[in-house]
């Protein structure tokens, strides 16, 4: 149940996952070219909060309604996002 | 005349408020409720960072130009910072949870401690915008410098309001966690304020969260 302590090992080695996964977008923005550079810097940077809300917002271990909640967010972002980029790119 | 005896004394522990029948409802109700408010945090940094999608994508050049001119080693080293701060207030939280009132206050000082570093470094970089980079349109900007001033100004322009705005929810969250670190100071405050905690928890990650998505958006645009 998610009142249960989270388990500090846990915590640790999600700390240290975020932390080599932030070395490896440095990595890759240095070598990588301007494309590959961006998609790998969003990329790595979504798995980052994913992994941010799985483990250090518990939502891994949540009941169904709070993930909702949590998903609601990224999701209208997307909507106000596919409809300004609906119109931006349809222009050109 | 007989006087009716409280069932919970006044000075015992109450770690259920009265509308909630137990913990696990409680918990449940703030989870919720916070996870409600930062939903619309995420619309507020989305309206921002939707004009910074559309910006970018007519002028990707001069976006690529602004962000060399930032200061990445400063953005990377926070980010390190504030995933460090955050594991740490994420394991005060799970400490709060088991009643280990000295493990929580340890962890939620290093947090704290952490977060101050990371506005600190922030205050540096601020600085070095201003006074040795002329990062600041209006004010101290040198537009002959660019090959397109406008839409240079235009960055910078996201990279102020996107980063002043994530700076300002630090200072509210560090307020908060360091309100909490000055309240937890018995096991009976743990007792009562742990929900609070992990509702304040919550928030941090997302302010963590937020951080995380700007460092490649703002630092690392080739």
């Amino acid at each position: 149940m998610m009142r249960q302590p989270l388990p500090w090992k846990r915590v640790l080695a999600t700390t240290g996952v975020l932390l080599l996964l932030l070395v490896a977008t440095l990595l890759l923005h240095r070598e990588a070219p301007p494309g590959l550079s961006a998609v790998s810097g969003i990329g790595i940077a979504l798995a980052k909060a994913a992994l941010i809300g799985a483990f250090f917002m518990e939502l891994a271990r949540s009941g169904a309604v709070p993930r909702v909640f949590a998903l609601a967010a990224p999701l209208w972002l997307l909507l106000m996002l596919a409809g300004t980029l609906a119109d931006v790119l349809s222009r050109h | 005349v007989t006087t009716a005896t409280p069932l919970i004394p006044d000075h015992a522990p109450r770690p259920v408020a009265h509308q909630f029948d137990d913990p696990d409802q409680q918990h449940h109700a703030v989870t919720i409720g916070v996870l409600a408010f930062l939903a619309t945090e995420v619309l507020l940094f989305g309206t921002v960072l939707t004009g910074y999608t559309v910006g970018r994508i007519a002028h990707p050049g001069a976006f690529a130009e602004g962000s060399r001119a930032l200061t990445l080693w400063i953005g990377a080293a926070n980010t390190a910072i504030l995933l460090c701060s955050s594991g740490a207030v994420a394991l005060s939280v799970g400490a709060a949870r088991a009643h280990r009132l000295k493990a929580t206050r340890l962890a939620l000082a290093a947090g704290i401690l952490l977060g101050a570093a990371f506005l600190g470094l922030k205050a540096y970089e601020y600085w070095k915008d201003i006074a040795q980079d002329h990062l600041l349109p209006g004010a101290a900007f040198h537009p002959g410098e660019w090959s397109d001033p406008g839409a240079v100004s235009m960055f910078l322009f996201f990279y102020w309001t996107l980063t002043a705005l994530h700076a300002l929810h630090m200072l509210i969250g560090l307020a908060v966690l360091s309100f909490l670190a000055l309240r937890l100071r018995t096991a009976r405050a743990l007792v009562r304020g742990r929900n609070t905690l992990h509702a304040a928890g919550l928030y941090w990650h997302f302010v963590d969260t937020v951080w995380v998505v700007l460092l490649p958006l703002l630092y690392m645009v080739k």
